[in-house]
């Protein structure tokens, strides 16, 4: 499990697309991060149907439904931010989670996180460290004009993850 | 005297979400209000906090500095929030913090909780429930008056 970003790198694995949005403003981000979060709840058990088992406790962020729908979004902006529009987002599904991806024309501007000693009030690189907090991996490549960036959201919640949020 | 300065979204976005509970289908843009009350600034966000209403906030976090006293941030209606909204929260805090004034968020609302521990500000800010009736009328009063701005913004829709 990786707290870094990967530079240079592809995702492992066999991904399935299933969705794909092309976003060239602001209300268009809403719209996939909502359509992803639509379409990943539709997998997810009711949050209302909770199994007994599970704590009452359970962090909102222990649903991969949050975690796609807010990682995407952060891709998305990060994207239209520093890679100009139009930016292309895609949901792929794996085995045992969800292939985030977002690709932009800025082959140049490097992706980079606030690093994890950073002032929490300085808003630069906030949603990239959201990202890496929340993903299970997260890394970057270019690929002809685009460069994507990329995020591996598990089904189940990372384990450090959890062990943060269950130390509030 | 009671002074509403910042406003986005409409009335009708904020009864839809009324109706359908905490996580709308909408994707309606959240609201931003602020209330200058005698002992404290009070910041109310409602809905989907992010880059739409970043403006709103950037209004909110600078008149509650210049307000120089505590300032009380509810966000219990907060469906979403992205790290925008975030680190307005987070700014916000550390500039009260600076000024010698601290940073109340009215809960719960696991979600910014959450997003606050991530980040690793969450030393940063108070929290609090309401715990009496006359806390909660006065926010009932203070929501009244936003929707109705709401309402005249949206041109007298009801």
């Amino acid at each position: 499990m990786s707290t870094e970003l990967l530079r240079a790198t592809r995702p492992a694995g066999y991904w399935d697309r299933r969705c794909e949005w092309p976003v060239s403003s602001v209300p268009d981000a809403v719209t996939a991060r909502s359509r992803a979060r639509a379409v990943v709840a539709a997998g997810e058990p009711d949050p209302a149907a909770v199994p007994a088992a599970q704590p009452a406790t359970r962090p909102v962020f222990a649903s991969a439904t949050a975690r796609v729908e807010m990682v995407l979004g952060e891709l998305i902006v990060n994207g239209l931010k520093h890679g100009g529009s139009p930016v292309t987002a895609s949901l792929s599904r794996g085995e045992r989670g969800w292939m985030l991806e977002v690709a932009d024309p800025a082959v140049d501007a490097v992706p980079a996180p606030a690093g994890p000693g950073a002032d929490p009030a300085d808003p630069g690189g906030l949603g990239l460290r959201l990202t890496i907090a929340l993903a299970e991996a997260v890394g970057w490549y270019t690929e002809g004009e685009r460069k994507y960036v990329w995020a591996m959201v598990p089904d189940e919640p990372p384990a450090r993850l959890l062990a943060t949020l269950g130390g509030r | 005297v009671d002074v509403d300065v910042s406003l986005s979204g409409t009335a009708d976005a904020d009864d839809a979400r009324e109706r359908s509970g905490p996580e709308p289908a909408s994707e309606a843009p959240g609201e931003v209000a602020v209330l200058l009350e005698a002992q404290h600034i009070l910041i109310m966000l409602h809905g989907d906090v992010d880059l739409r209403v970043s403006d709103d906030l950037e209004q909110a976090g600078r008149y509650a500095i210049d307000a120089a006293r505590p300032a009380l941030m509810d966000v219990r209606h907060v469906t979403m929030i992205d790290s925008v909204g975030l680190s307005f929260v987070v700014r916000l805090a550390a500039g009260l913090r600076a000024a010698g004034q601290a940073l109340t968020l009215r809960g719960p609302c696991p979600r910014v909780a959450e997003l606050l521990t991530l980040v690793g500000a969450d030393e940063l800010v108070l929290w609090t429930e309401p715990v009496n009736t006359g806390e909660l009328a006065v926010m009932a009063s203070a929501r009244e008056a936003h929707r109705r701005s709401g309402v005249q913004q949206a041109g007298g829709q009801s």
